[in-house]
């Protein structure tokens, strides 16, 4: 149970702690706190040796072999664990009787008194908290030394890193326990008490297999004035803390650092190591605050891809991007392990991005300005000589939320190919395309930094922003409402934005309709109307579907007279579904994803720009352009994102890509 | 056999035994001693092996790297005539090791992509080992950050000496049933007469103020017996034994500074 042998690399564990020893002034110390630099000079004291001999009998002077000592009312029998901030006992309580563990504060650690005080204090508002999965404290006390100690259930089982080798091979028992042990850090969040330092070894079992949280608090609690912030433990285990609490020991922590090391936890027990390893705890840190975890399965490609998902949700770099709250983990644990579909979502190319993007400004300047000026160029050569070809991606649909006009404008300017203005809506997402009326720039989106190279500027074109041509293509939520049919339900049933719910699951959630029940591949067909401004059928349309490269054509289908079409049945994937109007293509919906058993639903609706003004106000929204080469494709997407990074289907536009 | 019972060092009357260093070193050219020398070798090497691993982790490897690379290196010192090849004018066990271990990974970086390294041949199990004696050290963040290799190896050997020696005592309170004497008296190894609180321990203990003055002065002295042994193991010349120690107090004010 000692923390030195939590380390998943055997070197020294790097502390922040800079008391230097009042002898030597040197700052090495062993576990236990005493002076590795005074140890050695030991060696250079004057005296007599005393060989093994003597000394065995001088011990044998003191009568009372297998004696135990006392600490208040503790019979101490042995040492059982050392930590940054004391050393635990086996023990016994004088009266009761009651094999316990004892927690003794290091006296160098307790150098000052209001630090003693703010632990007596703290410890026993630890005490306070009374839950089946936390370790309970018995008493605070202290010895005649005036140091405080206090103790607890002893854990006869071990704690979690004892038990890893067992555990992981029951992935489905590691999260039966991590679901309890997040319900527990909840409670005690419940009850502003912060952990701060959960880690395996900190999660112990009671004899039957419980997990019990211990050192409740305690990291937090013994930070005091004198730098007791970061104890040799918190940075002997730099695997598990979350990279905001490494940063600024006096950074206000929410319960998502706990969630953090919660999810670090589970991914220990599940991988077999931390997410992060190094050299020292140092790099550890620096890793963890500088890189992605990495994913799950990339370990251990048996595991479930949601546990890969509650993974990477808790250890999101931003703790705004984490679970919110460690009940909210529990709960995901618990659908997990019910077979239902869990709420977090994989975090998308495009939020990854935006979100370095934030953390690296100055980088992204000076690497992207490059790229955009050769998406300008792409662009622009590609107008001259007319040979852009525009294709329209629709990734599977989110919610709605409003958009930005301007932006539409700049993207509506790309479809050349198109003669009259048109909006596709597909599974409750609209698609606009039109006519460029106007050259047109991109305009501020409202970015942090107002030299954000990540959206498009006007280097581009020196042109104004186009406005009133361009705002047909907003407000698809309400129109989505109108024009689509069941699958409009999807979409207004979505909760707010703020976990992205682009994919296909996690509609069927939002609908109840977990996708995990459906294991047969029946196939399906895509199906709709394609309709005028008017709502009546355009003579002449078709509608082709095709692999996602364009190679293979599985069904052409003409529209009845009431504008009306059905592919024939199609194996669940993802098509891309292109609309021809006289043998001309007027848009092309890459990604269009389709279910088992269940026709897909793809309408398309032609409509002038003045039918659907732009109302509403937008919101923050950033450009994040997403590079994409493939084959004889240039280009990218650009995606709309929010200030959290959320990628959103507001702009409706949210992909494409141009084709030379 | 070149024994050195008996040798005096500078502190007093030492009860050394043939070291284990000068036991190597007068050995390696004697065929029938050659095994003797070779345990003896293991033996340090499987005590000062996280020295060797911190260095060659200070030096970039990954963790996998570098447990292989500890690996060769103990195989090629012990499976070759390391010390016929290697400058034994340089004395110290622990400077010939860290010279004969930059010339390795010199050669290693060469050879990394020619051959799997290992051969098989597991001389290290490293669960155990680390098992056995995690380290108890912990170094301050810019130590870690800023110091060289060579100061790391160094740090890591000082540790070892100390982590060595106190376990030893240990086992020697363990084995007459008085470990909780240890428990209860080694964290006041280092202090002086006049910072131990003799009353509050002696209450502690339930033993005479006198008999834990008594326990607690002769437990000081075996831990310096047992370091200076310790030390000793590693140094030709036990009369060298004091300057290895000094050396290794400054490898540690210099890394703290």
């Amino acid at each position: 149970m000692t923390d030195s042998d939590l380390r998943s690399d055997p070197l020294p564990s790097a502390t922040r702690e800079h008391t230097k020893c009042e002898k030597c002034g040197a700052t090495m110390r062993l576990d236990t706190g005493v002076c590795v630099s005074c140890l050695l000079r030991k060696g250079l004291d004057g005296g007599d040796e005393v060989s093994q001999a003597v000394y065995q009998t001088v011990l044998a002077e003191v009568d009372a072999p297998h004696k135990s000592w006392f600490l208040g009312n503790y019979e101490i029998f042995e040492q059982i664990g050392c930590g940054g901030m004391g050393v635990i006992y086996r023990a016994r309580q004088r009266h009761s009787r009651r094999i316990v563990a004892v927690k003794r504060v290091l006296s160098y650690r307790a150098d000052s008194h209001g630090a003693l005080q703010r632990f007596r204090r703290e410890a026993q508002a630890v005490a306070s908290l009374d839950h089946p999965n936390i370790l309970p404290i018995y008493e605070v006390s202290e010895s005649e030394d005036g140091l405080p100690f206090f103790s607890m259930k002893l854990a006869e089982k071990g704690s979690l890193h004892e038990n890893a080798a067992s555990l992981r091979h029951e992935p489905r028992k590691c999260v039966q326990l991590m679901a309890k042990v997040a319900h527990a850090v909840d409670y005690a969040h419940s009850r502003g008490v912060l952990h701060r330092d959960l880690k395996p070894g900190n999660i112990l079992l009671n004899d039957r297999g419980e997990p019990l949280v211990s050192d409740f608090g305690l990291a937090k609690l013994l930070d005091g004035n004198n730098d007791l912030t970061r104890s040799l433990t918190t940075f002997g285990t730099a695997g598990f803390i979350a990279p905001e609490q490494a940063g600024d020991a006096g950074a206000d922590l929410t319960p998502a650092a706990d969630v953090y090391s919660l999810g670090a936890v589970l991914f220990n027990l599940l991988a077999g190591r931390p997410p992060f390893l190094g050299s020292n705890p140092v790099s550890v840190i620096r890793k963890a605050s500088e890189t992605q975890a990495p994913k799950l399965r990339s370990l251990a490609p048996s595991l479930d891809r949601d546990l890969e998902t509650i993974c990477a949700r808790c250890l999101e770099r931003d703790p705004k991007a984490r679970y919110q709250s460690a009940g909210d983990l529990a709960a995901d644990l618990e659908r997990c392990l019910d077979g239902r579909p869990i709420v977090a979502r994989p975090v998308s190319p495009p939020a990854r991005v935006w979100r370095w993007s934030q953390r690296n400004p100055k980088l992204v300047g000076a690497a992207t300005a490059g790229l955009l000026l050769g998406a300008a160029a792409v662009w622009l050569a590609g107008s001259i000589v007319d040979a852009l070809k525009v294709k329209l991606a629709v990734r599977p649909p989110a919610h709605e939320q409003p958009g930005n006009r301007e932006y539409d404008g700049y993207l509506q300017g790309l479809f050349t190919d198109v003669t009259q203005p048109i909006e596709v809506s597909s599974i409750g997402n609209s698609v606009p395309v039109q006519n460029p009326s106007t050259p047109f720039t991109v305009p501020d989106y409202g970015s942090p930094g107002s030299l954000d190279p990540t959206r498009p500027d006007t280097r581009l074109t020196d042109a104004p922003p186009t406005t009133g041509s361009t705002s047909t293509v907003r407000n698809r939520a309400l129109e989505a409402g109108q024009t689509t049919n069941k699958i409009t339900v999807d979409v207004t049933a979505a909760p707010p934005a703020t976990v992205s719910t682009t994919s296909v699951r996690s509609r069927a959630l939002e609908a109840a309709q977990p996708t995990n029940k459906i294991t047969a591949d029946g196939p399906a067909p895509i199906q709709g109307f394609v309709k005028d401004a008017k709502g009546e059928p355009i003579k002449g349309a078709g509608v082709r579907i095709e692999s996602r490269d364009g190679k293979h054509v599985f069904s052409t289908v003409k529209t009845d007279p009431k504008g009306r079409y059905v592919s024939e049945a199609l194996q669940p994937g993802v098509y891309r579904v292109t609309l021809l109007v006289n043998g001309t293509v007027k848009a092309s919906i890459t990604n269009t994803q389709t279910k088992a058993n269940q026709p897909t639903q793809m309408n398309f609706d032609l409509k002038s720009p003045v039918q659907t003004g732009y109302t509403a106000k937008s919101s923050k929204k950033h450009m994040v352009w997403m590079p994409a080469r493939t084959g004889s494709h240039v280009g990218g997407s650009w995606v709309e994102v929010d200030d959290e990074g959320n990628e959103h289907s507001g702009s409706n536009i949210r992909t494409y890509s141009v084709r030379r | 056999m070149n024994g050195k019972n008996g040798h005096k060092g500078a502190g007093g009357p030492h009860e050394f035994v043939t070291t284990r260093w000068s036991l190597i070193l007068s050995a390696a050219n004697v065929t029938n001693e050659e095994q003797k020398a070779r345990d003896a070798l293991a033996e340090l090497c499987r005590t000062y092996w996280r020295s060797i691993f911190s260095f060659v982790r200070a030096r970039g490897y990954s963790i996998e790297d570098a447990q292989d690379l500890t690996q060769d290196f103990f195989v090629a010192i012990l499976k070759n005539n390391w010390l016929q090849h290697a400058d034994r004018n340089r004395g110290r066990f622990r400077s010939l090791l860290l010279r004969s271990l930059q010339n390795f990974l010199i050669n290693a970086a060469e050879k990394t992509h020619a051959h799997k390294r290992g051969g098989g041949v597991e001389f290290i199990s490293w669960d155990d080992w680390m098992a056995e004696a995690p380290s108890q050290l912990s170094v301050p963040v810019q130590a870690l950050e800023s110091l060289p290799p060579e100061r790391i190896f160094d740090l890591t050997w000082a540790t070892t000496v100390v982590e060595h020696a106190l376990q030893r005592l240990r086992e020697e309170c363990e084995s007459k049933g008085r470990l909780w004497l240890f428990q209860a008296l080694s964290a006041h190894l280092t202090d002086e007469r006049d910072e131990v609180s003799y009353a509050n321990l002696s209450a502690e203990l339930g033993m005479a103020e006198t008999a834990v003055k008594k326990q607690l002065h002769n437990m000081r002295q075996r831990y310096r017996s047992l370091l200076r042994d310790e030390v000793s193991q590693t140094v030709e010349d036990p009369a060298d034994v004091d300057d290895e120690i000094r050396y290794l107090c400054a490898s540690l004010a210099t890394g703290t500074e």
